[in-house]
This record gives C-alpha cells, sequence and structure tokens, in this order.
C-alpha cells in the first residue's frame, strides 16, 4: 500500500526516481499547488484519507505525508 | 437547511450573454512558463474565458440577455412580477441594480425587484426565491438574472485566479405551469469559513484606503491587493469534495431520486478538476455531466445557466429532461436543486 502511494505521488510531481521517505517536499521539482491539489485528491480516491491545509502545513518530508494518510485510525 | 419541494413551477427559458473580449489562458498571463500555462489549463479545463471591456457591468449581459430571452419566446416584459438580481459586481452600493434594470427592461412598477449578493450558489439560492414568490407570494412570472464580471476583482497577476474568473450574465424565466411539474431543493450555509473565498476591503468592515488597494505579494506565494479575490484553494477543494457531495448524496436520498434516471448534471463550473471529482464521487456517467468551462472559466452565479444555455441552445431537445444542479462556494455557501426542462427556450449565446 505504502510502495502504491509512493509510485502515485512520485506520478505526480513527476519525478524521474522514485521517491524515499527522507526527502523534503518542498525540494521536490514537481511540488507546486497544482501537485498539492492532486495528491489530496488521489489520497482522498484511493486511501480513503482525507488531507487539509491545516494538515499540509504540518508535514515537511515524504515520511510525514505517508505517516498521516497511513496512521491507524482510534 | 432550507429544504423544500416547489409544485407547478418551471423553467420555462434561460438566455445568456459574455463580453467579445476573449483571455485565451495559453496565449495569455506572459509572467507564468508556457509549461506551467499547459498544466493549468489541463488540470482546471479552462481553455479560454470573456472578460468584460471597462465599460460593460454584469447588468449589461444580464439585461441583453433578459432582451434576447423576451424576443425568443415572444414574452410581454410587462408581464414581469419580480426581478432578481443576483450578483457581487453590481453597478452602485446603492440603489440595487435590479431598480435599474426595471426601467431598462420596459417592466411595470408593479414590480419587486432587488439585488442577491452571492456567488457560485447564486443560481440555486435565486432559484429558490423565485419559486417562493410564485408558490407562496402568488405571482406568474420572475425573471431571475445572475450575472458577474469577476474578471475585474481578480488581480490579473494573482496565479491563483488569473486563469479561471470569466464574466457571464444570464437571465432565467421562472414561471408558474399548470400542468404537473416540480423542483425540489437544499439550501446550506457554513460562515465559519467565510474568508476561503473573499475580497477582504473595500467594504465596511475594513474600508478601502491606499494601503488596501496595494498590490503585494502573499505567504500563498499569489500576487494581490485586499481588494482582489483572494481565494483558498486547497480549502474550497475540501469543501466541495466533501460537503458539496454529501449534500448532493444526502438530497438524492431524501428524495428518493434515482441517479440513472436523472439525465444530466450540471454543477458550478469551478474547475474540471473539482467537478470531475464531484461526478465521480457522485458515481455520475462523464457523458450526463455538462460543461462551459472550457470556453468559458468559472462565471460565478451565471455558470448553471451559461453551462444550460450552452448546451440547450443550437439543439431543440425533444421531451423532459431531468437535471440535477448544484451551486457551491464563497459564503460557504452550497445548493442542490433537480428541474423538469421541458422544451426549454434557449437562444444562442449573444456577444456584448
Amino acid at each position: 500500500m505504502k510502495e502504491r502511494f509512493l509510485e502515485l505521488l512520485a506520478e505526480i510531481v513527476e519525478a524521474d526516481s522514485p521517491l524515499t521517505v527522507e526527502m523534503v517536499l518542498e525540494d521536490l521539482d514537481g511540488w507546486d499547488s497544482l501537485a498539492i491539489l492532486s495528491m489530496i485528491s488521489m489520497v482522498d480516491d484511493e486511501f480513503g484519507v482525507f488531507i487539509t491545509q491545516k494538515d499540509l502545513k504540518n508535514m515537511v518530508t515524504v515520511g510525514d505525508l505517508v505517516a498521516f494518510v497511513f496512521k491507524p485510525l482510534n | 437547511m432550507a429544504r423544500t419541494s416547489f409544485s407547478n413551477i418551471c423553467i420555462s427559458g434561460i438566455a445568456a450573454a459574455v463580453p467579445k473580449g476573449v483571455v485565451n489562458n495559453l496565449d495569455a498571463h506572459p509572467f507564468i512558463s508556457p509549461d506551467e500555462k499547459q498544466k493549468t489549463v489541463k488540470l482546471t479545463g479552462m481553455l479560454e474565458y470573456r472578460k468584460a471591456s471597462s465599460e460593460i457591468c454584469a447588468s449589461d449581459l444580464c439585461l441583453k440577455a433578459a432582451t434576447d430571452l423576451f424576443a425568443a419566446m415572444n414574452f410581454d416584459p410587462l408581464d414581469v412580477n419580480a426581478i432578481i438580481f443576483v450578483t457581487q459586481t453590481p453597478d452602485y452600493r446603492m440603489p440595487s441594480t435590479a431598480c435599474v434594470l426595471q426601467n431598462k427592461l420596459g417592466c411595470s412598477q408593479s414590480t419587486l425587484a432587488f439585488d442577491i449578493n452571492l456567488g457560485c450558489s447564486g443560481f440555486v439560492y435565486g432559484l429558490y426565491t423565485s419559486a417562493s414568490f410564485i408558490a407562496g407570494g402568488g405571482l406568474d412570472n420572475v425573471l431571475l438574472l445572475c450575472g458577474d464580471t469577476q474578471s475585474k476583482l481578480s488581480y490579473e497577476k494573482d496565479k491563483n485566479v488569473c486563469f479561471i474568473m470569466g464574466d457571464a450574465g444570464t437571465a432565467t424565466l421562472v414561471s408558474k405551469r399548470k400542468v404537473s411539474s416540480h423542483i425540489n431543493m437544499v439550501l446550506m450555509t457554513d460562515g465559519s469559513r467565510y474568508d476561503k473565498l473573499i475580497v477582504p476591503a473595500g467594504g465596511f468592515r475594513l474600508p478601502s484606503t491606499a494601503e488596501t488597494r496595494e498590490v503585494k505579494k502573499e505567504p500563498d506565494g499569489g500576487i494581490r491587493s485586499q481588494e482582489h479575490v483572494h481565494m483558498e484553494g486547497m480549502d474550497i477543494f475540501n469543501f466541495s469534495s466533501i460537503d458539496v457531495v454529501n449534500t448532493i448524496k444526502g438530497f438524492l436520498e431524501e428524495y428518493r431520486i434515482d441517479i440513472e434516471k436523472i439525465d444530466y448534471l450540471v454543477l458550478h463550473q469551478a474547475n474540471k478538476f473539482m467537478t470531475d471529482k464531484i461526478a465521480r464521487k457522485l458515481k455520475f456517467q462523464p457523458e450526463k455531466v455538462l460543461y462551459s468551462l472550457e470556453r468559458f472559466g468559472n462565471t460565478s452565479c451565471a455558470s448553471i445557466p451559461l453551462t444550460i444555455a450552452h448546451h440547450f441552445s443550437g439543439q431543440r431537445e425533444a421531451g423532459i429532461k431531468h437535471c440535477l444542479l448544484s451551486g457551491f462556494g464563497v459564503g460557504l455557501s452550497w445548493g442542490v436543486a433537480d428541474v423538469f426542462l421541458d422544451e426549454i427556450c434557449c437562444p444562442p449565446i449573444a456577444e456584448v
């Protein structure tokens, strides 16, 4: 599941090589407002998880994003 | 929530008018790279939109639309009982522009006329108001005018809005009908998110000053003054995918509407990424979703009637068409309606 998420995210930001959890989101070439919208939509469609602007402000790395999407439900 | 069902009321005609000036999103915006322009056009679905010149107001577009509609339907303006002008870009702070239009249209003095300040949800709210006047107020014909020149509210170098905000004016005739016909509706508001789509200054909360008119770079990367429209794209996107979808789902359940029996889905033309998402979540077949955004962009309260006019003008579709409409946005305000269009009169879209 996490691999699928990373694959889909790589497509969205048009990454040349696979993404790793250490990568900083802001440093990704294709990480712009359009990519963010596409990512939010993808996460909702594929994983049923909803990310707000407020949630996103606390995320720095790809790993932070993965942790949020796959965090256990309480 | 404001929820109701109106009987013996119909939409008999819709006309639209747009400015002659065309903005092509791939040719315009010299400060944005061609690559980024391509991506944005692909995401929004908006290749071009119309931009009014300085002397054209939204009311001029609606006036043209109404005049064309009356001519096409052989309708006497003296038979109009109410004029409702939905706009966020009126001619004046006061009086209501609807009053000015009463005179310009040649309607009688026994006509109710007033403006409603709403955007994206404006057509559905206007329809609700029109239907209420007919059902409860004993009126026969309400002229619902929806129009905005919101290109004048957006800063041309603000990437968040310069691709999408187009201008248009529409006229819809809502009438009492003896034959069985109904309209179901639900209207919603969330003022806690009022600041997600806003022109912050120039009203009375933050009056206009030299400082509020100054164009600055904002933390979100956008460039604008406080007297230009500011949109929190992500919050509006989430609002559309969650709140609006939930309301539509609830509406379909409440009124026991079978989605397979709906002929067309007409959504506010926010942008194609958003409208596709809503249609997908509702499990609507893509061929049933009507669009006008490719040529006209996001036209605020005019977007739903413009989309209907765009589709039905030039083709007289036989039979009754069951349409599900939903307007959503600034306020935050949103609404859903299902209407039956029976041989609706839609003259060709005019240019002013």
